[in-house]
Protein backbone atom coordinates (compact mmCIF):
# COMPACT_ATOMS: atom_id res chain seq x y z
CA UNK A 1 0.00 0.00 0.00
CA UNK A 2 1.76 2.04 -0.35
CA UNK A 3 -0.88 1.25 2.27
CA UNK A 4 -2.75 -0.50 -0.12
CA UNK A 5 -6.01 -2.57 0.75
CA UNK A 6 -3.79 -4.66 3.44
CA UNK A 7 -4.28 -3.93 6.44
CA UNK A 8 -6.60 -5.56 8.89
CA UNK A 9 -9.24 -5.91 9.95
CA UNK A 10 -9.46 -8.49 6.37
CA UNK A 11 -12.29 -8.91 4.74
CA UNK A 12 -13.72 -12.43 4.34
CA UNK A 13 -11.56 -14.53 1.47
CA UNK A 14 -13.77 -15.16 -1.63
CA UNK A 15 -13.44 -18.61 -1.22
CA UNK A 16 -13.26 -20.36 2.32
CA UNK A 17 -15.53 -17.72 4.03
CA UNK A 18 -16.88 -19.86 6.43
CA UNK A 19 -12.88 -20.22 8.14
CA UNK A 20 -13.36 -15.89 8.24
CA UNK A 21 -15.31 -16.19 11.31
CA UNK A 22 -13.73 -18.30 13.96
CA UNK A 23 -11.22 -17.28 16.40
CA UNK A 24 -12.04 -14.44 16.71
CA UNK A 25 -11.88 -14.61 20.97
CA UNK A 26 -9.13 -17.16 20.81
CA UNK A 27 -5.90 -18.16 19.53
CA UNK A 28 -5.82 -19.52 16.62
CA UNK A 29 -5.58 -23.60 16.59
CA UNK A 30 -2.88 -25.82 15.20
CA UNK A 31 -5.11 -27.74 12.50
CA UNK A 32 -5.93 -23.76 10.84
CA UNK A 33 -2.36 -22.83 10.52
CA UNK A 34 -1.52 -21.78 7.13
CA UNK A 35 1.86 -22.35 5.14
CA UNK A 36 4.71 -19.95 3.86
CA UNK A 37 3.09 -20.40 0.37
CA UNK A 38 -0.40 -19.06 1.20
CA UNK A 39 0.82 -15.73 2.55
CA UNK A 40 2.92 -15.29 -0.72
CA UNK A 41 0.31 -14.33 -3.18
CA UNK A 42 -1.63 -12.64 -0.47
CA UNK A 43 1.14 -9.82 -0.19
CA UNK A 44 2.13 -9.70 -3.73
CA UNK A 45 -1.59 -9.30 -4.73
CA UNK A 46 -2.81 -6.63 -2.00
CA UNK A 47 0.21 -4.49 -3.09
CA UNK A 48 -0.34 -3.83 -6.43
CA UNK A 49 -2.71 -1.59 -5.74
CA UNK A 50 -4.30 1.75 -7.20
CA UNK A 51 -2.45 3.89 -4.91
CA UNK A 52 1.31 2.90 -6.71
CA UNK A 53 0.23 4.65 -9.65
CA UNK A 54 0.49 7.38 -7.88
CA UNK A 55 3.50 6.95 -5.50
CA UNK A 56 6.06 6.14 -8.20
CA UNK A 57 5.25 9.82 -9.76
CA UNK A 58 5.27 11.71 -7.28
CA UNK A 59 8.58 10.75 -6.34
CA UNK A 60 9.94 11.85 -9.43
CA UNK A 61 7.54 15.08 -8.56
CA UNK A 62 9.92 15.02 -5.20
CA UNK A 63 12.91 16.01 -7.58
CA UNK A 64 14.21 12.27 -6.58
CA UNK A 65 17.58 11.10 -7.77
CA UNK A 66 17.93 7.53 -10.17
CA UNK A 67 20.67 6.41 -6.99
CA UNK A 68 18.28 7.80 -4.10
CA UNK A 69 15.01 5.86 -5.28
CA UNK A 70 16.41 2.93 -6.28
CA UNK A 71 18.66 2.32 -3.03
CA UNK A 72 16.21 3.92 -0.76
CA UNK A 73 13.43 1.53 -2.16
CA UNK A 74 15.67 -1.73 -1.93
CA UNK A 75 16.43 -0.54 1.85
CA UNK A 76 13.65 0.72 3.10
CA UNK A 77 11.35 -2.15 1.59
CA UNK A 78 13.99 -4.68 3.18
CA UNK A 79 12.91 -2.19 6.78
CA UNK A 80 9.44 -3.25 6.27
CA UNK A 81 10.17 -7.09 6.00
CA UNK A 82 12.54 -6.85 8.68
CA UNK A 83 9.41 -5.16 10.47
CA UNK A 84 6.86 -7.86 9.75
CA UNK A 85 9.27 -10.37 10.29
CA UNK A 86 10.79 -9.60 13.50
CA UNK A 87 8.31 -7.33 15.06
CA UNK A 88 4.93 -8.69 13.87
CA UNK A 89 5.10 -12.33 12.89
CA UNK A 90 6.97 -13.34 16.67
CA UNK A 91 4.00 -11.49 18.89
CA UNK A 92 1.78 -12.94 16.00
CA UNK A 93 2.56 -16.86 16.34
CA UNK A 94 2.78 -16.83 20.02
CA UNK A 95 -0.21 -15.18 20.92
CA UNK A 96 -1.92 -16.12 17.64
CA UNK A 97 -4.47 -13.46 18.55
CA UNK A 98 -6.42 -10.89 16.15
CA UNK A 99 -5.20 -7.43 16.42
CA UNK A 100 -8.40 -5.95 18.35
CA UNK A 101 -8.88 -8.97 21.00
CA UNK A 102 -5.14 -8.65 21.54
CA UNK A 103 -5.67 -4.55 22.37
CA UNK A 104 -8.52 -5.33 24.16
CA UNK A 105 -6.50 -6.99 26.14
CA UNK A 106 -4.29 -4.21 26.96
CA UNK A 107 -5.88 -1.03 26.31
CA UNK A 108 -10.03 -1.94 27.52
CA UNK A 109 -13.19 -2.11 25.18
CA UNK A 110 -14.20 1.58 24.60
CA UNK A 111 -10.22 2.35 23.65
CA UNK A 112 -10.20 -0.20 20.59
CA UNK A 113 -13.68 1.52 19.92
CA UNK A 114 -11.61 4.67 19.24
CA UNK A 115 -8.73 3.02 18.06
CA UNK A 116 -11.67 1.87 15.27
CA UNK A 117 -13.13 5.19 14.50
CA UNK A 118 -9.31 6.43 14.07
CA UNK A 119 -8.99 3.30 11.73
CA UNK A 120 -12.07 3.82 9.95
CA UNK A 121 -11.70 7.23 9.30
CA UNK A 122 -8.24 6.67 7.58
CA UNK A 123 -9.45 3.81 5.62
CA UNK A 124 -11.84 6.34 4.18
CA UNK A 125 -9.59 8.81 2.85
CA UNK A 126 -7.46 5.94 1.81
CA UNK A 127 -10.37 4.57 -0.41
CA UNK A 128 -11.03 8.15 -1.97
CA UNK A 129 -7.70 8.16 -2.84
CA UNK A 130 -8.06 5.18 -4.96
CA UNK A 131 -11.41 6.44 -6.43
CA UNK A 132 -8.93 9.39 -7.30
CA UNK A 133 -7.14 7.48 -9.38
CA UNK A 134 -9.75 5.21 -11.35
CA UNK A 135 -11.19 8.81 -11.91
CA UNK A 136 -8.76 9.64 -14.24
CA UNK A 137 -8.98 6.62 -16.15
CA UNK A 138 -12.70 7.82 -16.54
CA UNK A 139 -11.30 11.45 -17.57
CA UNK A 140 -9.52 9.60 -20.66
CA UNK A 141 -12.54 8.45 -21.87
CA UNK A 142 -14.97 11.94 -21.71
CA UNK A 143 -12.13 14.44 -21.70
CA UNK A 144 -12.94 16.31 -19.02
CA UNK A 145 -10.65 18.86 -17.29
CA UNK A 146 -9.26 16.80 -14.27
CA UNK A 147 -7.12 18.05 -11.63
CA UNK A 148 -3.52 19.14 -11.32
CA UNK A 149 -0.71 18.54 -8.84
CA UNK A 150 -1.29 21.50 -6.82
CA UNK A 151 -5.26 20.96 -6.94
CA UNK A 152 -6.89 20.50 -3.78
CA UNK A 153 -10.89 20.86 -4.58
CA UNK A 154 -12.78 19.22 -7.56
CA UNK A 155 -11.64 21.25 -10.78
CA UNK A 156 -14.92 20.22 -13.07
CA UNK A 157 -18.21 18.90 -13.29
CA UNK A 158 -17.15 16.08 -15.02
CA UNK A 159 -14.43 15.49 -12.83
CA UNK A 160 -17.33 14.74 -10.02
CA UNK A 161 -19.53 13.10 -11.78
CA UNK A 162 -16.80 10.73 -12.58
CA UNK A 163 -16.00 10.29 -8.92
CA UNK A 164 -19.45 9.98 -7.50
CA UNK A 165 -19.78 7.39 -10.28
CA UNK A 166 -17.32 5.40 -9.44
CA UNK A 167 -17.46 6.05 -5.83
CA UNK A 168 -21.06 4.87 -5.38
CA UNK A 169 -20.82 1.95 -7.51
CA UNK A 170 -17.64 0.35 -5.49
CA UNK A 171 -20.06 1.61 -2.74
CA UNK A 172 -22.86 -0.21 -3.29
CA UNK A 173 -20.97 -3.22 -4.64
CA UNK A 174 -18.63 -2.84 -0.96
CA UNK A 175 -21.73 -3.41 0.87
CA UNK A 176 -23.55 -6.36 -1.42
CA UNK A 177 -20.90 -8.56 -3.03
CA UNK A 178 -18.09 -8.36 -1.21
CA UNK A 179 -16.84 -11.95 -2.83
CA UNK A 180 -17.57 -11.71 -6.10
CA UNK A 181 -15.14 -8.56 -6.82
CA UNK A 182 -12.88 -10.54 -4.11
CA UNK A 183 -13.02 -13.63 -6.76
CA UNK A 184 -12.17 -10.68 -9.60
CA UNK A 185 -9.30 -9.21 -8.04
CA UNK A 186 -8.05 -12.69 -7.67
CA UNK A 187 -8.61 -12.94 -11.10
CA UNK A 188 -6.81 -9.44 -12.09
CA UNK A 189 -4.00 -10.00 -9.55
CA UNK A 190 -1.22 -11.59 -11.94
CA UNK A 191 -2.34 -9.28 -15.07
CA UNK A 192 -2.14 -6.16 -12.91
CA UNK A 193 1.41 -7.22 -11.83
CA UNK A 194 2.46 -7.77 -15.46
CA UNK A 195 0.59 -4.59 -16.73
CA UNK A 196 2.79 -2.60 -14.14
CA UNK A 197 5.74 -4.11 -15.71
CA UNK A 198 4.61 -3.17 -19.53
CA UNK A 199 4.40 -0.39 -17.94
CA UNK A 200 8.13 0.24 -16.92
CA UNK A 201 9.17 -1.53 -20.37
CA UNK A 202 7.53 0.54 -22.45
CA UNK A 203 8.42 4.09 -20.70
CA UNK A 204 12.09 2.86 -20.33
CA UNK A 205 12.08 2.33 -24.54
CA UNK A 206 10.04 5.36 -25.22
CA UNK A 207 12.83 7.29 -23.09
CA UNK A 208 15.63 5.62 -24.87
CA UNK A 209 13.99 6.64 -28.39
CA UNK A 210 12.77 10.25 -27.18
CA UNK A 211 16.36 11.03 -26.06
CA UNK A 212 18.56 9.34 -28.32
CA UNK A 213 20.71 7.39 -26.02
CA UNK A 214 22.22 4.45 -27.55
CA UNK A 215 22.18 1.52 -24.31
CA UNK A 216 25.23 -0.90 -24.67
CA UNK A 217 25.40 -1.88 -21.62
CA UNK A 218 24.49 -1.30 -17.94
CA UNK A 219 26.65 1.31 -17.77
CA UNK A 220 24.38 3.11 -20.41
CA UNK A 221 21.32 2.11 -18.56
CA UNK A 222 22.58 3.90 -15.22
CA UNK A 223 23.44 6.94 -17.48
CA UNK A 224 19.91 7.09 -18.52
CA UNK A 225 18.22 6.81 -15.31
CA UNK A 226 20.72 8.89 -13.75
CA UNK A 227 20.69 11.83 -16.58
CA UNK A 228 17.17 12.07 -18.23
CA UNK A 229 14.46 9.67 -15.80
CA UNK A 230 15.77 10.42 -12.24
CA UNK A 231 17.52 13.71 -12.69
CA UNK A 232 17.17 14.76 -8.76
CA UNK A 233 17.41 18.66 -8.93
CA UNK A 234 14.44 20.77 -6.97
CA UNK A 235 10.88 19.32 -6.35
CA UNK A 236 8.14 20.56 -8.11
CA UNK A 237 6.49 23.51 -6.34
CA UNK A 238 4.73 22.16 -3.12
CA UNK A 239 6.34 19.37 -2.84
CA UNK A 240 9.05 18.21 -0.28
CA UNK A 241 12.29 17.85 -1.79
CA UNK A 242 13.30 13.53 -1.63
CA UNK A 243 16.35 12.35 -0.71
CA UNK A 244 17.62 8.69 -0.41
CA UNK A 245 16.44 9.05 3.27
CA UNK A 246 12.92 10.25 2.41
CA UNK A 247 12.65 7.64 -0.03
CA UNK A 248 14.05 4.98 2.70
CA UNK A 249 11.86 6.12 5.53
CA UNK A 250 8.83 5.80 3.05
CA UNK A 251 8.82 2.78 1.97
CA UNK A 252 9.60 1.63 5.46
CA UNK A 253 7.01 3.18 7.27
CA UNK A 254 4.00 3.34 4.42
CA UNK A 255 2.91 -0.30 5.98
CA UNK A 256 3.87 1.26 9.19
CA UNK A 257 0.31 0.50 10.83
CA UNK A 258 -0.02 -3.17 9.40
CA UNK A 259 4.06 -4.05 10.41
CA UNK A 260 5.31 -1.68 13.45
CA UNK A 261 1.70 -0.48 14.39
CA UNK A 262 0.56 -4.45 14.75
CA UNK A 263 -2.27 -4.60 12.09
CA UNK A 264 -0.96 -7.46 10.55
CA UNK A 265 -1.33 -9.45 13.99
CA UNK A 266 -4.37 -10.63 12.67
CA UNK A 267 -3.07 -11.82 8.95
CA UNK A 268 -0.14 -14.13 10.64
CA UNK A 269 -1.43 -15.58 13.92
CA UNK A 270 -2.62 -17.90 11.15
CA UNK A 271 1.36 -18.76 10.32
CA UNK A 272 2.56 -22.27 11.08
CA UNK A 273 6.19 -20.53 12.25
CA UNK A 274 7.61 -16.76 12.28
CA UNK A 275 8.95 -17.74 8.73
CA UNK A 276 5.92 -16.56 6.93
CA UNK A 277 7.24 -13.39 7.94
CA UNK A 278 9.60 -13.12 5.10
CA UNK A 279 6.56 -13.76 2.37
CA UNK A 280 5.85 -10.18 2.61
CA UNK A 281 8.94 -9.40 0.63
CA UNK A 282 6.78 -10.62 -2.32
CA UNK A 283 4.41 -7.76 -1.94
CA UNK A 284 7.62 -4.80 -1.15
CA UNK A 285 9.09 -5.96 -4.20
CA UNK A 286 6.46 -6.30 -6.68
CA UNK A 287 4.20 -3.65 -5.60
CA UNK A 288 6.75 -1.28 -3.55
CA UNK A 289 9.69 -1.43 -5.87
CA UNK A 290 9.10 -2.87 -9.74
CA UNK A 291 5.30 -0.61 -9.65
CA UNK A 292 6.52 2.37 -7.87
CA UNK A 293 9.29 2.68 -10.48
CA UNK A 294 7.41 1.58 -13.85
CA UNK A 295 4.81 4.41 -12.81
CA UNK A 296 8.21 6.69 -11.83
CA UNK A 297 9.24 6.38 -15.53
CA UNK A 298 5.62 7.20 -16.85
CA UNK A 299 5.44 10.46 -15.02
CA UNK A 300 9.17 10.95 -15.72
CA UNK A 301 8.50 10.33 -19.12
CA UNK A 302 5.43 12.42 -19.24
CA UNK A 303 7.89 15.67 -17.80
CA UNK A 304 10.63 14.92 -20.32
CA UNK A 305 8.19 15.36 -23.28
CA UNK A 306 6.80 18.40 -21.74
CA UNK A 307 7.50 19.75 -19.14
CA UNK A 308 4.37 22.15 -18.69
CA UNK A 309 2.69 19.13 -17.61
CA UNK A 310 2.99 18.26 -14.49
CA UNK A 311 -0.19 16.67 -14.14
CA UNK A 312 0.43 13.13 -12.40
CA UNK A 313 -2.59 11.76 -13.71
CA UNK A 314 -2.95 7.52 -13.48
CA UNK A 315 -5.08 7.50 -16.59
CA UNK A 316 -3.54 9.45 -19.04
CA UNK A 317 -0.44 7.79 -18.22
CA UNK A 318 -1.32 4.45 -18.32
CA UNK A 319 -2.94 5.15 -21.85
CA UNK A 320 -0.08 6.79 -23.52
CA UNK A 321 2.24 3.88 -22.64
CA UNK A 322 -0.40 0.77 -22.86
CA UNK A 323 -3.34 2.45 -24.38
CA UNK A 324 -6.91 0.52 -23.36
CA UNK A 325 -5.32 -2.29 -21.35
CA UNK A 326 -3.65 0.33 -19.66
CA UNK A 327 -6.59 2.77 -18.65
CA UNK A 328 -8.49 -0.87 -17.06
CA UNK A 329 -5.45 -1.46 -15.26
CA UNK A 330 -5.60 2.33 -13.69
CA UNK A 331 -9.94 1.64 -13.44
CA UNK A 332 -9.51 -2.29 -11.96
CA UNK A 333 -6.65 -1.53 -9.99
CA UNK A 334 -8.16 1.38 -7.94
CA UNK A 335 -11.63 -0.40 -7.62
CA UNK A 336 -10.30 -3.78 -6.43
CA UNK A 337 -8.24 -2.25 -3.37
CA UNK A 338 -10.90 0.26 -2.96
CA UNK A 339 -13.85 -2.44 -2.37
CA UNK A 340 -12.23 -4.21 0.50
CA UNK A 341 -10.70 -1.10 1.78
CA UNK A 342 -14.54 0.38 2.04
CA UNK A 343 -15.11 -2.59 3.47
CA UNK A 344 -13.13 -2.61 5.96
CA UNK A 345 -13.81 0.31 7.16
CA UNK A 346 -17.44 -0.69 7.41
CA UNK A 347 -16.71 -2.98 10.24
CA UNK A 348 -14.46 -0.70 12.20
CA UNK A 349 -17.34 1.90 12.21
CA UNK A 350 -19.53 -1.39 12.79
CA UNK A 351 -18.10 -1.37 16.06
CA UNK A 352 -19.10 1.43 17.09
CA UNK A 353 -22.63 1.11 15.71
CA UNK A 354 -23.06 -2.24 16.26
CA UNK A 355 -27.19 -2.59 15.89
CA UNK A 356 -26.87 -0.81 12.31
CA UNK A 357 -26.51 -3.41 9.86
CA UNK A 358 -23.28 -3.79 7.99
CA UNK A 359 -24.67 -2.65 4.58
CA UNK A 360 -25.71 0.47 6.27
CA UNK A 361 -22.52 1.20 7.60
CA UNK A 362 -20.66 -0.17 4.83
CA UNK A 363 -22.70 2.18 2.42
CA UNK A 364 -22.04 5.11 4.75
CA UNK A 365 -18.10 4.07 4.62
CA UNK A 366 -18.19 3.85 0.83
CA UNK A 367 -19.93 7.50 0.59
CA UNK A 368 -17.72 9.07 3.08
CA UNK A 369 -14.89 7.44 1.30
CA UNK A 370 -16.07 8.60 -2.24
CA UNK A 371 -16.59 12.43 -0.68
CA UNK A 372 -13.02 11.94 0.61
CA UNK A 373 -12.43 11.04 -3.54
CA UNK A 374 -13.82 14.21 -5.35
CA UNK A 375 -10.83 16.30 -3.60
CA UNK A 376 -7.73 15.11 -5.24
CA UNK A 377 -5.72 16.91 -2.72
CA UNK A 378 -5.20 13.38 -1.41
CA UNK A 379 -4.13 11.96 -4.25
CA UNK A 380 -1.81 14.68 -4.71
CA UNK A 381 -0.45 14.49 -1.46
CA UNK A 382 -0.50 10.75 -0.77
CA UNK A 383 3.15 10.64 0.24
CA UNK A 384 2.48 13.20 3.12
CA UNK A 385 -1.29 10.83 4.10
CA UNK A 386 0.65 7.61 3.77
CA UNK A 387 3.23 9.10 6.24
CA UNK A 388 0.51 10.34 8.98
CA UNK A 389 -1.16 7.24 8.51
CA UNK A 390 1.37 5.01 9.94
CA UNK A 391 2.15 7.55 12.76
CA UNK A 392 -1.49 7.91 13.68
CA UNK A 393 -1.68 3.97 14.26
CA UNK A 394 1.65 3.36 15.49
CA UNK A 395 1.69 4.26 18.96
CA UNK A 396 -0.56 1.05 19.93
CA UNK A 397 1.59 -1.33 17.87
CA UNK A 398 4.50 0.01 20.62
CA UNK A 399 2.18 -0.28 23.13
CA UNK A 400 1.38 -4.33 22.18
CA UNK A 401 5.48 -4.74 21.95
CA UNK A 402 6.01 -3.13 25.47
CA UNK A 403 3.38 -5.27 26.82
CA UNK A 404 4.24 -8.30 24.94
CA UNK A 405 8.32 -8.09 26.09
CA UNK A 406 9.05 -5.47 28.74
CA UNK A 407 6.22 -5.19 31.30
CA UNK A 408 6.80 -8.21 33.10
CA UNK A 409 10.68 -7.66 33.39
CA UNK A 410 10.18 -4.67 34.87
CA UNK A 411 7.44 -6.46 37.39
CA UNK A 412 4.04 -4.91 35.83
CA UNK A 413 1.46 -6.76 34.80
CA UNK A 414 0.78 -7.63 31.13
CA UNK A 415 -2.92 -7.88 29.78
CA UNK A 416 -4.01 -4.95 32.35
CA UNK A 417 -7.33 -3.98 31.18
CA UNK A 418 -8.33 -7.77 31.08
CA UNK A 419 -7.05 -8.25 34.18
CA UNK A 420 -8.18 -5.46 36.29
CA UNK A 421 -11.31 -5.16 34.38
CA UNK A 422 -10.80 -2.03 33.29
CA UNK A 423 -13.08 -1.09 30.04
CA UNK A 424 -10.66 1.82 29.04
CA UNK A 425 -6.75 1.87 29.76
CA UNK A 426 -5.62 5.31 30.72
CA UNK A 427 -2.23 4.58 30.34
CA UNK A 428 -2.45 3.26 26.94
CA UNK A 429 -4.84 6.01 26.05
CA UNK A 430 -2.71 8.91 27.19
CA UNK A 431 0.78 6.94 25.69
CA UNK A 432 -1.29 7.34 22.41
CA UNK A 433 -2.32 10.37 22.69
CA UNK A 434 0.79 12.42 24.15
CA UNK A 435 2.98 10.25 21.52
CA UNK A 436 0.54 12.07 18.84
CA UNK A 437 1.31 15.07 20.11
CA UNK A 438 4.63 15.12 20.46
CA UNK A 439 5.25 14.00 16.85
CA UNK A 440 2.72 16.71 15.62
CA UNK A 441 4.86 19.01 17.38
CA UNK A 442 8.22 17.85 16.21
CA UNK A 443 6.89 18.11 12.85
CA UNK A 444 4.82 21.74 13.41
CA UNK A 445 8.39 22.93 14.67
CA UNK A 446 10.42 21.40 11.47
CA UNK A 447 13.79 21.81 13.49
CA UNK A 448 17.05 22.18 11.37
CA UNK A 449 19.69 20.16 13.13
CA UNK A 450 23.28 19.97 11.12
CA UNK A 451 21.43 21.14 8.05
CA UNK A 452 18.95 18.00 8.87
CA UNK A 453 15.27 18.39 8.97
CA UNK A 454 14.93 15.22 11.01
CA UNK A 455 11.35 15.62 12.28
CA UNK A 456 9.89 15.66 8.94
CA UNK A 457 6.29 13.64 8.59
CA UNK A 458 8.42 10.92 6.61
CA UNK A 459 11.01 10.42 9.79
CA UNK A 460 8.93 11.46 12.73
CA UNK A 461 7.22 7.97 13.57
CA UNK A 462 10.92 6.42 14.05
CA UNK A 463 11.35 8.91 17.77
CA UNK A 464 7.51 8.51 17.79
CA UNK A 465 7.61 4.77 18.44
CA UNK A 466 10.34 4.97 21.36
CA UNK A 467 8.45 8.18 22.79
CA UNK A 468 5.10 5.67 22.56
CA UNK A 469 6.82 3.05 24.70
CA UNK A 470 8.74 4.87 27.03
CA UNK A 471 5.28 6.75 27.96
CA UNK A 472 3.57 3.49 28.27
CA UNK A 473 5.83 2.05 30.88
CA UNK A 474 6.08 4.80 32.63
CA UNK A 475 2.22 5.55 32.79
CA UNK A 476 1.40 1.67 33.57
CA UNK A 477 4.40 2.41 36.61
CA UNK A 478 2.11 5.02 37.82
CA UNK A 479 -1.55 3.68 37.16
CA UNK A 480 -1.05 -0.21 38.00
CA UNK A 481 -1.10 0.21 41.45
CA UNK A 482 -2.91 -2.90 42.15
CA UNK A 483 -0.60 -4.81 39.96
CA UNK A 484 -0.34 -7.45 43.24
CA UNK A 485 -4.09 -8.50 43.52
CA UNK A 486 -4.60 -9.00 39.50
CA UNK A 487 -5.82 -12.26 38.55
CA UNK A 488 -3.55 -14.45 36.42
CA UNK A 489 -3.04 -13.50 33.18
CA UNK A 490 -5.57 -15.02 30.59
CA UNK A 491 -3.31 -15.50 27.77
CA UNK A 492 0.10 -16.68 28.33
CA UNK A 493 1.73 -16.97 25.48
CA UNK A 494 5.58 -17.58 25.32
CA UNK A 495 7.01 -13.84 24.97
CA UNK A 496 11.09 -15.28 25.12
CA UNK B 1 -12.34 -28.59 -19.73
CA UNK B 2 -10.64 -26.46 -16.95
CA UNK B 3 -7.19 -27.90 -17.84
CA UNK B 4 -7.28 -26.17 -21.25
CA UNK B 5 -8.71 -23.13 -19.63
CA UNK B 6 -5.85 -22.76 -17.44
CA UNK B 7 -3.18 -23.59 -20.49
CA UNK B 8 -5.09 -20.92 -22.42
CA UNK B 9 -5.35 -18.46 -19.71
CA UNK B 10 -1.68 -18.25 -18.93
CA UNK B 11 -0.81 -18.01 -22.78
CA UNK B 12 -2.72 -14.60 -22.53
CA UNK B 13 -0.87 -13.98 -19.42
CA UNK B 14 2.19 -14.21 -20.87
CA UNK B 15 0.35 -12.33 -24.19
CA UNK B 16 0.09 -9.46 -22.13
CA UNK B 17 3.64 -8.94 -21.06
CA UNK B 18 5.58 -10.20 -24.21
CA UNK B 19 4.45 -7.15 -26.35
CA UNK B 20 6.30 -5.21 -23.97
CA UNK B 21 9.70 -7.05 -23.93
CA UNK B 22 9.09 -7.07 -27.78
CA UNK B 23 8.96 -3.53 -28.09
CA UNK B 24 12.16 -2.59 -25.69
CA UNK B 25 13.96 -4.66 -27.76
CA UNK B 26 12.37 -3.27 -31.01
CA UNK B 27 13.08 0.24 -32.72
CA UNK B 28 10.20 2.01 -30.72
CA UNK B 29 8.53 3.81 -33.58
CA UNK B 30 4.79 4.92 -32.77
CA UNK B 31 3.28 2.11 -35.50
CA UNK B 32 5.08 -0.31 -33.26
CA UNK B 33 3.63 0.95 -29.98
CA UNK B 34 0.13 1.18 -31.44
CA UNK B 35 0.72 -2.85 -32.04
CA UNK B 36 1.81 -3.26 -28.83
CA UNK B 37 -1.24 -1.95 -27.14
CA UNK B 38 -3.39 -4.17 -29.46
CA UNK B 39 -1.87 -7.45 -28.62
CA UNK B 40 -1.71 -5.97 -24.67
CA UNK B 41 -5.68 -5.37 -24.95
CA UNK B 42 -6.34 -8.55 -26.56
CA UNK B 43 -4.25 -10.44 -24.42
CA UNK B 44 -6.47 -8.62 -20.90
CA UNK B 45 -9.68 -9.67 -22.65
CA UNK B 46 -8.51 -13.47 -23.31
CA UNK B 47 -6.76 -13.67 -19.94
CA UNK B 48 -9.81 -12.97 -18.04
CA UNK B 49 -12.66 -15.14 -20.44
CA UNK B 50 -10.16 -17.96 -19.93
CA UNK B 51 -9.04 -17.26 -16.45
CA UNK B 52 -12.47 -16.69 -15.85
CA UNK B 53 -13.55 -19.92 -16.68
CA UNK B 54 -10.25 -21.67 -15.40
CA UNK B 55 -10.63 -20.08 -11.50
CA UNK B 56 -14.45 -20.43 -11.47
CA UNK B 57 -14.20 -24.23 -12.24
CA UNK B 58 -11.62 -25.21 -9.80
CA UNK B 59 -11.68 -25.68 -5.97
CA UNK B 60 -8.51 -23.33 -4.83
CA UNK B 61 -6.90 -24.03 -2.01
CA UNK B 62 -7.96 -21.29 1.35
CA UNK B 63 -5.92 -18.20 1.56
CA UNK B 64 -5.25 -16.84 4.82
CA UNK B 65 -8.34 -16.41 6.58
CA UNK B 66 -9.82 -13.31 7.97
CA UNK B 67 -10.03 -11.33 11.19
CA UNK B 68 -13.77 -10.35 12.03
CA UNK B 69 -12.92 -9.43 15.41
CA UNK B 70 -15.37 -6.47 15.32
Amino acid sequence: MSPDAHSSPEPPPAENSDVSNEYEREPVPAKARLGFKSFIGQYAGEHCAGTELMIGPLFVAAGVGAFDVLAGLLLGNLLAVLSWRFLTTPIATSARLTLYYHLELICGQKLVTLYNVANGVMFCFLAGSMITVSATAVGVWFNFPMPGLGDVAPNSVGWVLAVLAIGVLISIVAATGYNSVARFANLAAPWMVLVFLAFGLIGLKQFITASGVSIQGAGDLWELCNTVIWTGGDPLPGQVKFTLYHVMFFAWFCNMAMHVGMSDLSVFRFAKNNRAGWATASGMYVGHFMAWLAASILYALQLYNNPENTDPLPGPMAAQAAGVAGLLCVIIAGWTTANPTIYRAGLAFQAIVPRVSRFKVTLAAGLLATFAGLFPGIAMQLLGFVALYGLILMPMGAIIVVDWYVLERLGLARHYARRAGLPFNYAAALSWVLTLAVCVTLVKIDATIAGVKPFQIYFVSLPGWFIAAGLYILLSKIMQSNRDTLPADPIPGDPS
Amino acid sequence: MNVIAGRIAFFFLAATIAPAFWFLLSSGSDTQLQFVKHIMLIATLGWFASAGVWMYGKQKPPTAPADHSQ
